[in-house]
């Protein structure tokens, strides 16, 4: 389970370039849930799960993930407990190495990594089985470097290292924005395959309103770092993408909804019963 | 294929040359469809220079004529080569076919001059105006019911349930419902012909809508609400002139004063959409409490939600306006309109899916049905005049439409 | 023949340059300018033990750990301090040449009648040989002395290549490896890479300061001023190696380093038997690892494989 309370972060504080990345973010993610955030640019959302990864401090709140106070851990002793997925196909895996000394770095995830040789040939059978469950003829490829591959199956791969330990908590952070659509819609179907069949706790950043609708269980809405909209269980089974398209617009008017606007409709709104 | 369109007095003539097939038709149909929406509803297609017509292209052929015989217009085609003839003929489509074919119709175009405007008629700069007498009837008799002061906690027993009849046009606050606690789902609502569409509060983005039909009457639970019984004396059918600009809500009311020359009226509007400015309810007026400092910002955000810009530009807007150019008598309430002083007007509307109006005189009744009939409304606003400087989106505006009008008088009985 | 013997054994001895370069430049994608000071360091702190009668094999071991203190020092500059990466190199480097100077005492410390490590092997030899003092090697006579140090330099650094593959190889020897390629990967991973960058510039140093031990055995004397230009010198004997070998695993890199390396030397001495002047050379191989960079880049994407670069995309 994933607690988050009351996070808040500000960046470059002081200076014009201040931003509120986060505003006093509470949520709670129970085990087995896959929550999408979505918002637009500079909502927060995927602040939040940096937050939630380590990549900085937040100025204040707490984390906590399955029963350990995470806030004062640094992002690498995290990962012992989360696996991650990038926008960048680059940033998951290390290019000129093999697929399987990247995969191998994985199935050590969070744990110490002693000095016995990374891979013996039964560790590269046991790689291959899982990599034959991709479907993408990767396992006959091991040695070549993964610079070598495709984004949409660098994805995959990144994915499978992500939940080859299971972890308490995936994170994946708009994993299929940089991919071609065919690509996308493929690493997409995998990760509600692997979600689903691990009842993996996911916290899933996304732009597209199809994936939201189609993927998670739950669904919440950023908007100028906080959660302004959280659909679940009974309201989360009849959304659709234009009612998440309605939400973005009524955030969007309630910006556009200032003091002048106040002071022009109200007159017109609110005047008093002459009875009364 | 080359489509070129030439008007006359009686009809708009388009010239197709070439090959109408499948890669076409959706082409062919846009032009009928943008000619519909141009107020030409008699169409004329000059098939000479028609090479060949496949079944899409028929299918265009046939749709355009579903739609202008619906708008009661006409489609012919004319002058059509016996290749066409033959297409048409065997397919059974014939009945398409003037058989004038060719009829020598030395007739000048010409740009559509409209006739004079009636005598006592209304006119405008830019926009042409026919005016329409109904019925002689008395003032439509109006009432404001409910008596909810704005702002003010609204207890569920204090809202009284209002029959919206076919003879009554009505807009305020209210909810169907009678046992269900409706102060979660109050919200705006406008009534005409006994059609009734409402925006819940409860966050709802699509209005819901009750049609009244042979016996069944809509009822509504109201907190406030202006509610107009009578018939309407007049219809205005409203256009741009060429590069004419739209009207806009208080230009259209200006013609409702001027015609049934009065200085309180009751209107309803239906016209093509060139931009709404209002706004609806973000959470039910019901649950306001008295220490709710709601009218006042940024609290009033949490409330009220504002369109931001002009909206559902294209789309159809059904509208419901009780106006007046004098204060309204004790009892009633229409608020201000800024930037017309002495005016006071309140006007929601909803909003449906584009579809062609007929020419000419339109039966209210008969028009709302039809427009319930066809589509959901999509919104419904609750129109206001944003006259901020420099910034503010001004009126709603329409591009052609009908207004129907009438004198309306505040009768004591209703007050009771 | 004394020549190529000579080109053989300072090539082998800077290999141990190359392959802590290799640690430092291509494996962690750190420019580590401290490699100057940090082979002077190895120099000076051996010459100085040797003086002062330490086993040979002691003073060696000693000149590794300070080679490995002064990268340590480099990589927290940089990861506890977040000083640039260049800069960080640049003051500790500038730190050892006052340290190097206090180490020695002087700018120069000869060693005249110490014990080396080629000691061993020598006498070895000499037992082998009869006390010869020359041996025949393919119709030359080579002397004993010379030999024995070759032997010396290349068990050490064929033992040294050994164990760094292998490490290279285990989970450990992966995870350093990502984590020079790909931070944020290695973040991920659950690695700590500033953690990494500091031991790997450690294993970097301690490497570049045995060459520097090495080297001053071999040569007799430990100079202030030895190490200028060390660090291009690497980096042409990579690039060579590089061009050798590829860089497909850490195997070949590593045998690409040490052959580099050692083709380098020869080069070195071709040229100056042909007459180069000696004063010219740091120009030279400066023009040549120029050359080596941009050329590639001129031809399109052979760059890249030469190159590498930290952010690699």
């Amino acid at each position: 389970m994933l607690e988050v309370r009351s996070l808040s972060k500000t960046f470059f504080p002081g200076t014009p370039n201040e931003v509120r990345a986060l505003c006093d973010v509470g949520l709670t993610l129970a085990d087995g849930c896959f929550a999408a955030i979505i918002g637009t640019n500079g909502s927060g959302k995927s602040t939040l799960l940096n937050a939630v990864a380590g990549t900085f401090q937040p100025d204040a709140g707490t984390l906590s993930l399955a029963g350990h106070a995470i806030t004062g851990w640094p992002e690498h002793r995290r990962a012992s407990l989360v696996g991650r997925v990038f926008q960048n196909p680059f940033a998951g895996t290390a290019a000129e190495m093999s697929i399987a000394e990247n995969i191998v770095l994985a199935t050590r995830r969070g744990q110490p990594r002693g000095l016995g040789f990374a891979l013996s040939r039964q560790v590269r059978n046991e790689l291959a089985d899982r990599i034959r469950t991709l479907k993408m003829g990767l396992e006959d490829r091991l040695e070549n470097p993964i610079g070598t591959l495709s984004g949409g199956q660098r994805q995959a791969l990144t994915l499978l290292m992500a939940t080859w330990l299971r972890p308490k908590l995936l994170l994946l952070d708009e994993h299929t924005a940089a991919l071609d659509p065919k690509s996308a819609a493929q690493v997409a179907v995998l990760t509600k395959e692997i979600v689903t069949r691990e009842k993996l706790t996911t916290l899933m950043v996304t732009h597209s309103m199809q994936q939201a609708v189609q993927l998670p269980d739950r669904i919440i809405m950023m908007h100028r770092g906080r959660i302004v909209e959280d659909y679940e269980g009974e309201r989360r089974s009849r959304v659709r993408t234009d009612d998440l398209m309605h939400a973005f617009d009524r955030m969007r008017r309630r910006d556009l909804f200032d003091a002048t606007v106040a002071s022009t409709i109200l007159p017109q709104l609110g005047a008093p019963h002459p009875c009364q | 294929m080359k489509l070129t369109t030439t008007a006359y007095p009686d009809r708009l003539e388009i010239t197709a040359e070439g090959r109408l097939d499948a890669a076409w038709a959706e082409h062919f149909l846009e032009a009928t469809r943008r000619a519909v929406r141009e107020g030409h509803h008699q169409l004329c297609l000059d098939a000479s220079g028609l090479s060949y017509l496949s079944s899409a292209g028929l299918r265009s052929l046939l749709l355009t004529h579903r739609e202008v015989t619906a708008v009661r217009g006409s489609f012919r085609i004319v002058r059509a080569s016996d290749f066409v003839v033959q297409t048409l003929r065997t397919s059974g489509f014939d009945s398409l076919l003037a058989l004038s074919a060719g009829a020598a119709e030395p007739e000048k175009p010409v740009t559509p001059a409209s006739p004079a405007p009636a005598p006592g008629g209304w006119s405008i700069a830019g926009a042409e105006v026919e005016t329409i007498p109904l019925d002689t009837a008395p003032p439509m008799r109006g009432a404001h019911l409910g008596r909810w002061a704005a702002w003010s906690p609204i207890a569920p027993g204090a809202c009284p349930d209002i029959e919206l009849g076919a003879t009554q046009v009505a807009l305020g606050l209210g909810t169907p419902g009678e046992d269900v606690d409706i102060r979660e789902r109050l919200g705006d609502f406008i009534s005409v012909a006994g059609c009734t569409a409402f925006l819940p509060g409860d966050g709802s983005e699509a209005p819901d809508y009750l049609v009244g039909t042979g016996q069944y009457v809509p009822r509504l639970r109201i907190a406030d609400a202006l509610r107009a019984t009578g018939a309407f004396s007049h219809l205005l059918r409203f256009h741009p002139r060429e590069a004419g600009a739209p009207l806009t809500l208080d230009q259209v009311l200006e013609g409702a004063f001027a015609t049934t020359r009065s200085a309180g009226v009751a209107a309803v509007i239906l016209a093509e959409i060139e931009g709404l400015v209002g706004v609806s309810w973000a959470r039910s007026p019901g649950l306001l409490t008295a220490d709710t400092r709601a009218a006042e910002f940024p609290a009033v955000r949490e409330w009220l939600s504002f369109c931001g810009e002009r909206v559902h530009g294209g789309a159809l807007a059904l509208v419901v306006v009780f106006a007046s150019t004098q204060p309204p008598p004790k009892g009633v309430a229409i608020p201000p309109l800024p930037s017309r002083p002495g005016w006071h007007v309140h006007a929601h509307a909803a909003v449906f899916p584009y579809r062609p109006l007929p020419n000419g005189k339109l039966d209210l009744a008969v028009t709302v049905q039809q427009l319930f009939a066809g589509a959901a409304p999509q919104a419904l606003l609750h129109l206001v005049e944003d006259d901020r400087p420099a910034l503010g989106l001004g009126h709603s505006a329409f591009i052609r439409g009908a207004c129907w009008c009438a004198p309306l008088q505040f009768s004591s009985e209703d007050l009771s | 023949m004394t020549l190529i013997i000579g080109a053989f054994t300072i090539g082998f001895i800077l290999s141990l340059l190359a392959l802590g370069m290799l640690i430092s430049f291509r494996i962690q994608r750190y420019c580590d300018i401290t490699v100057d000071g940090s082979i002077t360091l190895g120099a000076a702190t051996t010459a100085v033990l040797l003086v002062h009668g330490w086993p040979p094999w002691a003073a060696t071991l000693a000149a590794c750990v300070a080679g490995a203190l002064a990268g340590t020092t480099t990589g927290l500059l940089h990861t506890k301090f977040r000083v640039q990466e260049l800069l960080a190199g640049i003051l500790t480097m500038t730190a050892l040449y006052s340290i190097n100077l206090r180490v020695m005492g002087r700018s120069n410390v000869p060693l005249l009648d110490v014990p080396t490590l080629a000691d061993g092997p020598e006498r070895l030899l000499r037992h082998l040989t009869g006390g010869a003092e020359s041996v025949n090697v393919a119709g030359w006579a080579v002397p004993t002395r010379d030999l024995a140090m070759l032997l010396t330099v290349f068990v050490a650094v064929a033992c040294i290549a050994l164990v760094l593959r292998c490490f290279l190889l285990t989970h450990l020897g992966t995870i350093i490896r990502a984590s020079g390629e790909n931070p944020q990967m290695a973040r991920a991973q659950g690695a700590d890479d500033k953690r990494m960058l500091v031991f790997g510039l450690a294993v970097s140093n301690g490497l570049v300061a045995l060459a520097g031990a090495m080297l001053a055995q071999y040569q007799g004397f430990a100079d202030v001023q030895m190490g200028i230009g060390m660090m291009v010198w690497g980096l042409a004997s990579i690039i060579i190696g590089e061009a050798l070998t590829g860089k497909c695993s850490p195997g070949l890199a590593i045998a690409g380093a040490i052959m580099g390396t050692i083709l380098f030397r020869l080069l070195i001495a071709i040229a100056l038997r042909w007459g180069l002047d000696p004063n010219d050379l740091k120009l030279v191989t400066a023009a040549f690892v120029f050359a080596a960079l941009v050329l590639p880049q001129w031809f399109g994407s052979f760059g890249r494989r030469i190159l590498g670069g930290r952010h690699h995309a």
